[in-house]
């Protein structure tokens, strides 16, 4: 007897020691933070936590306006195993509003929900853009921040097309055709809101106009131009794609829009030098071998040409520019040695200058202001400042764009001048003279693998004729082009 | 025959006793986590994001840690205005600000990462706090004696004085900053590693140079944190970094900047945390080894495991100059008989701003 009593006293110990307590079931949703708010979308973590396995038919966000998430957005993210974070994202809030958010979880039987978080969406702000001048359809960046996902851009009042925005803070933007300004403000629009910088954006202007055509279907080359007063533009010699010379020239009336022809007196000539006054050396032969020279000098004053005494050097390839009543020459002997003559008018002379230290011919580009002539050496950009008065030269700048093959356009409208259409490049430049700063003007028409015919200025603008380069065939027409350097 | 058959029975109880199966200690292949360190301060300047993935634990056969390359950073602030980083081309999986950036006190800022396998990461906000500035900076040497050696090891603690802002919790973290010292080497006992050019053993001596100013970023030898629960609103001493002597730096005179930088408490804990894990010496009261969670999240998959953290906090920099007499116990003089220029990081001129 005692030993049952003893066995049953040991089975009941087993018993009690057996019954083990379960933990008390712990399962609840927290909305732990804010990951990210920008102007129209937010980022939030929730956890669920629970002590054991469960499952979850949904779980996810509430977002409202107001706290009792009366009308609340919902960011269902389904079925849920076990516990652990999860994260919602919500997009397509108001900009600059606050919200309410909490996480909830549904267990089937109920929807339980965590903490509620206040927050507020965030304001857009343009800081800067770059860069501040461009053409139409470049690209510029905007910076600044909570730039949505229906922001749109606009320059002045034309809508520009936003191509790509990145994280809420970078807008690619093409540059929209301007609307008739040359400087815009770039507006940005998110939702309600504007935002804009004091800054404006300029345009890369300048407008060509087709104005005519040369009147013969030839391709001139290596031919010189000059114009008499501001209605009246001479194109001639040079040669027929090198094969024939040209005789006289084509002269342009501006006020009539014709072309008349016009004799020359002298003998026909390439590679000659040429001023608004005076036409000089080159070449009298075609061909190169070997090379004969024209040493007959030229002036055209009053609508006629005079000949003046022959010149006392031979020259291939020379450029000439006019300071005062002066003529001044630049290039080199047959010998290739380099000279520098002064031709003075009054007393019908050529004087031999010191040769500055670069080497100067037609390929590079010269124009004159304020007594003083600007070279454009084509081999580097380099620009040189001849001061007559001093014989000093000096390099005051570089010309930024293309130099193609040299043999550029250089010309002067007010303090401005325009310079570029090297050969095989279709770039023109400002540069403004006062504060030698330059501005990319809108590149020219046509083959950019043109080359110089002539150039000329009337008014405020420049009329440009090119002839695209000697090796590409076919039959190509010789237009004229009026260039409006502020045209839009 | 009875016992023979008994002793038979034995033996073959015995035999599968004997046999032996080898264990085969095998790792499991580490995780390629995502490792992220970060500090951002309020100190302007060129701030770093170093993103690695970590692997198997053991020699460099066994795993290699490798930079992540050619992921998007960004760094937003709690107003959206966002900072791309852009990947150090000489240093892969290092990601660099702008050289003028700084964190502003009171903003909370958010590290994203975008990884070319298209895993987008973000951080929690952390949020700036002020720091106060250290009123004072002074040494004290320390000697940790060495088993087996006769010197012990030794350095000097950089110790701040601080007055901790009341009414805040505040959490400190030190770091130190660039160094320079006075090399001083022997040129004169110049002696040339026998060559095919120059096959003598015969000392050379050089005529130049004795002494020149070496720069060097060295790390804390552990990690310097605090909390002011024990000094909240309090002036206070604390141990906020420390320079081991290596026989050449405090030959002279050595030069620290000391950055003292507030974080946040999450950042604090974490490292924390951290510090007790590397400081684990194998003691019964050693906390067990623990995975420490940092502050980044995939938002595609929130329980992935992402090592590291991306803190930002204010800073502030003290220097101090400190000459061989402030220490108690010094290294005996290390020698490097070669012209001191040859030494990495030395220049014969001393720095433009060397004051001391």
């Amino acid at each position: 007897m005692l030993k049952f009593r003893f066995l049953s006293l040991v089975f009941m110990l087993m018993c009690i020691l057996s019954c083990t307590e379960e933990d008390p079931e712990v399962i609840l949703v927290t909305t732990e933070e804010v990951l990210f708010a920008s102007g129209d979308e937010i980022r939030l973590l929730g956890r669920v936590i629970s002590n054991q396995e469960i499952s979850l038919v949904d779980h996810g966000f509430y977002v409202s306006e107001d706290a009792s998430f009366s009308s609340p957005a919902i960011v269902s993210l389904g079925e849920k195993d076990g516990p652990g974070r999860f994260i919602g994202q919500l997009t397509g809030l108001r900009v600059g509003r606050p919200y309410f958010a909490k996480a909830f979880m549904d267990r089937g039987a109920e929807i339980e929900f965590g903490n509620v978080l206040e927050l507020s969406t965030l304001e857009p702000a343009i800081i800067e853009f770059s860069p501040k001048f461009g053409a139409v359809g470049e690209e510029i960046l905007i910076e600044g921040r909570n730039f949505g996902a229906d922001t749109r851009v606009f320059f002045g009042g034309q809508e520009a097309q936003v191509i790509e925005n990145t994280l809420q803070s970078r807008l690619r933007v093409r540059v929209p055709i301007p609307e008739g300004n040359r400087t815009v403000r770039i507006r940005v629009v998110v939702q309600d809101r504007e935002v804009s910088l004091p800054e404006s954006f300029e345009y890369q202007i300048g407008t060509y106009e087709k104005i005519g055509t040369f009147p013969e279907s030839i391709r001139v080359y290596d031919n010189v131009f000059f114009q008499d007063g501001p209605n009246r533009f001479f194109i001639g010699l040079g040669s027929e794609r090198r094969l024939v010379f040209l005789p006289g020239f084509q002269r342009y009336d501006l006020s009539s829009s014709t072309w008349q022809e016009v004799a020359f007196p002298g003998a026909s000539r390439s590679f000659a030098f040429s001023t608004d006054h005076y036409i000089g050396g080159g070449l009298s032969q075609l061909g190169s071998n070997p090379f004969v020279y024209e040493g007959s000098f030229w002036g055209y004053e009053n609508g006629a040409f005079t000949q003046l005494p022959d010149l006392p050097f031979l020259s291939r390839d020379a450029i000439a520019f006019e300071l005062g009543e002066d003529l001044y020459v630049l290039g080199k002997n047959p010998d290739t040695t380099k000279f520098f003559f002064r031709f003075d008018k009054s007393e019908m002379r050529w004087e031999l200058l010191p040769t500055p230290e670069q080497e100067f011919t037609r390929n590079d580009a010269v124009f004159t202001y304020q007594g003083n002539a600007y070279l454009i050496d084509s081999l580097d950009g380099t620009i040189w400042r001849y001061n007559p008065n001093l014989g000093a030269w000096d390099v005051i700048g570089t010309y930024p764009g293309s130099l193609g093959n040299g043999r550029g356009m250089a010309r002067v409208i007010g303090d401005k001048a325009f310079i570029g259409l090297f050969e095989r490049s279709d770039q023109v430049f400002e540069l403004d003279l006062n504060s030698f700063s330059w501005k990319p003007k809108n590149p020219m028409p046509g083959l950019p693998q043109s080359v110089i015919v002539g150039h000329f200025v009337s008014g405020e603008s420049l009329y440009i004729m090119r002839v695209p380069d000697i090796t590409l065939a076919g039959q190509f027409p010789m237009d004229f082009y009026r260039f409006d350097p502020d045209g839009i | 025959m009875e016992k023979m058959l008994r002793r038979f029975i034995y033996l073959i109880f015995l035999l599968p006793v004997a046999c032996i199966d080898p264990f085969e200690a095998g790792l499991e292949t580490g995780e390629q986590l995502l490792t992220v360190e970060a500090v951002f301060t309020s100190q302007p300047g060129r701030q770093t994001v170093r993103l690695t993935r970590s692997d198997t634990y053991g020699s460099v056969f066994e795993g290699l840690i490798r930079p992540v390359r050619s992921a998007t950073v960004v760094v937003r602030d709690d107003l959206g205005n966002v900072v791309f980083l852009e990947e150090d081309q000489e240093d892969r999986g290092t990601y660099v600000t702008t050289t003028d950036f700084a964190t502003v006190p009171g903003r909370s800022y958010t590290l994203q990462i975008q990884t070319t396998e298209g895993k987008v990461y973000s951080s929690f906000p952390e949020k700036v706090q002020a720091v106060p500035e250290i009123s004072n900076l002074s040494v004290q040497t320390t000697t940790v004696p060495v088993e087996g050696e006769i010197n012990p090891r030794s350095g000097v603690q950089l110790v701040v004085d601080i007055q901790d802002p009341a009414g805040e919790n505040n959490f400190y973290f030190w770091k130190n900053g660039p160094a320079v010292y006075v090399l001083e080497t022997r040129p004169d006992l110049f002696t040339p590693r026998p060559s095919d050019t120059n096959p003598s053993r015969e000392p050379q001596p050089k005529p130049c140079c004795f002494t020149c100013y070496r720069n060097e970023q060295i790390d804390n030898s552990g990690i310097f944190i605090a909390n002011d629960d024990n000094f909240n609103g309090l002036s206070t001493k604390i141990v906020a970094g420390f320079v081991e002597d290596d026989g050449l730096r405090f030959v002279n005179t050595y030069r620290v900047d000391l950055r003292q930088i507030s974080i946040s408490q999450d950042a604090y804990r974490f490292l924390r945390l951290v510090k007790q894990q590397t400081e684990i010496s194998g003691s019964v009261f050693d906390p067990p080894p623990a995975n420490i969670r940092g502050n980044l999240v995939n938002l595609e998959d929130p329980e992935e495991v992402v090592l590291g953290y991306f803190i930002a906090g204010a800073e502030t920099v003290r220097r101090i100059y400190i000459d061989k007499n402030d220490l108690t116990f010094q290294q005996p003089k290390a020698i490097i008989p070669d012209d001191c220029r040859l030494v990495e990081g030395a220049q014969e001129d001393a720095p433009a701003d060397w004051n001391p």
